[in-house]
């Protein structure tokens, strides 16, 4: 009987999130009118010195074993915080692309579809990334460094700025 | 009869004309051309309801018979169930190349996986209601809810992380499939357990609750083939000229960075 309880709770909160996913659908047009609105600033170059080996090797090197622990271990939630922002504007920009993409202008639709590609291929990376991260804020050891990330998203802001001279992204392109 | 009994017999007759009139309407707007599992399980599903109202009320069909008709019928429906699940899978990820090739190995996966969970499910949670034939039956009902249930949650799940664009009908189907499948697995989950010999109240309110999330979900499938698809929103505006100086400098930092 606990089991059958325990499956009876499981389809309520299976219910729960298919309404959610429903209403989420609607808001999605929200934030396709004001883009800009929902960009977050990430500091790619912050962003690039936290994921760096050699910084953390220099590190490493030059503190003590418990302070470097310490100080990784801040490093490394800072990096899944900067991932998680450039994972949330893939996401704005996944939607302007995705208009863009119905774009007449045959130029305009094949840089969208590019830009839809990226964003997508970068929020699969985050997927992987941000467990990584925190598994290494357990168990430091020699980790993999996101570097494909950071190259993503900069990628992903040179689309946006060629997009954008060719369709109104709404400030999105300043706001990256 | 209870009230409640009149209730829940008249929300079977409601989705049972209710699937006959979707029927119509997939044929006559062509919905078989791009859902083409969906329309034949809308065929199915109607086809399946009128048969079984018929032989509830029929003088010379047999307690038992019903209940064989309905136990094989119940395999094709959730095999057909399973079908459209697949092509949502399709539909959402074909747009993007990306996913394309990971949507149909993750629903792979996903199949694997819950059919093992439904196992062990089926084995650690047997039927054990007096009625053995009927809480036989919600047992295997139960598993295969399971299944879909878990497929659909994976489906929208990925979609919601991915923020992939749905087209308007294959959200609808999805979210009624998955409406059906999350109250049946409820549902059946209590009736493997406690199903009597005889009906009572609980079997009644059990019925209603299966009969009317079925007409709910009729109802939202219904709503989304007959509603417009809407796509989102090529704009065609003048570019704001403030924005020039915003690009310039977003250009001046990709090439000076």
């Amino acid at each position: 009987m606990t089991i059958s309880i325990a499956l009876v709770i499981l389809s309520a909160l299976a219910l729960i999130f298919l309404i959610r996913a429903a209403k989420g659908q609607a808001l999605v047009r929200r934030v396709v009118e004001n883009p800009a609105e929902h960009i977050r600033f990430v500091d790619l170059e912050a962003f690039r010195n936290l994921i760096d080996p050699e910084e953390a090797e220099y590190l490493r090197n030059q503190l003590h074993p418990a302070e470097f622990r310490k100080i990784q271990r801040e490093r490394l939630r800072a990096a899944a915080e900067y991932i998680s922002c450039a994972a949330h504007n893939a996401a704005v920009l996944l939607k302007v692309a995705e208009a863009a993409r119905l774009s007449p202008d045959p130029q305009v639709a094949a840089m969208a579809e590019k830009l839809v590609e990226n964003a997508i291929r970068l929020r699969l990376y985050a997927f992987q990334a941000i467990p990584r991260l925190y598994m290494a804020m357990l168990l430091p050891l020699r980790q993999q460094s996101p570097a494909h990330v950071a190259d993503r998203y900069e990628q992903m802001t040179r689309q946006v700025v060629l997009l954008g001279l060719q369709y109104p992204m709404r400030g999105v392109s300043g706001a990256l | 009869m209870t009230l409640l009994s009149y209730i829940w017999h008249g929300f079977w007759f409601a989705q049972s004309g209710l699937r006959v009139l979707l029927l119509l309407l997939v044929l006559r707007r062509k919905f078989y051309k791009p859902y083409p599992v969906f329309a034949v399980y809308v065929g199915w599903a109607a086809l399946r309801s009128v048969i079984l109202l018929f032989m509830n009320y029929a003088p010379f069909v047999s307690g038992n018979q019903y209940y064989q008709v309905h136990a094989a019928s119940s395999v094709i429906d959730a095999v057909l169930r399973w079908g459209i699940i697949y092509e949502m899978f399709d539909h959402v990820f074909r747009d993007y190349a990306t996913l394309r090739n990971l949507g149909p190995k993750l629903f792979r996966w996903a199949t694997l996986a819950l059919i093992i969970g439904a196992i062990v499910l089926a084995w650690f949670a047997p039927a054990s209601g007096l009625g053995r034939v009927m809480s036989t039956l919600y047992a295997m009902e139960r598993n295969v809810n399971v299944l879909l249930c878990g497929l659909l949650i994976v489906l929208l799940a990925l979609a919601q992380y991915f923020r992939l664009s749905w087209r308007s009908p294959v959200f609808g189907i999805a979210l009624g499939l998955g409406i059906m499948a999350a109250s049946d697995l409820g549902t059946y989950a209590i009736r493997s357990q406690i199903e009597p010999i005889s009906r009572n109240l609980s079997t009644d309110v059990l019925d209603l609750i299966i009969q009317a999330a079925t007409l709910c979900c009729v109802l939202i499938w219904t709503a989304y083939l007959l509603a417009p698809e809407r796509k989102p929103v090529a704009r065609v505006v003048q570019l704001p000229p403030h924005d020039l100086e915003t690009w310039n400098h977003e250009l001046e930092r990709l090439l000076h960075p």
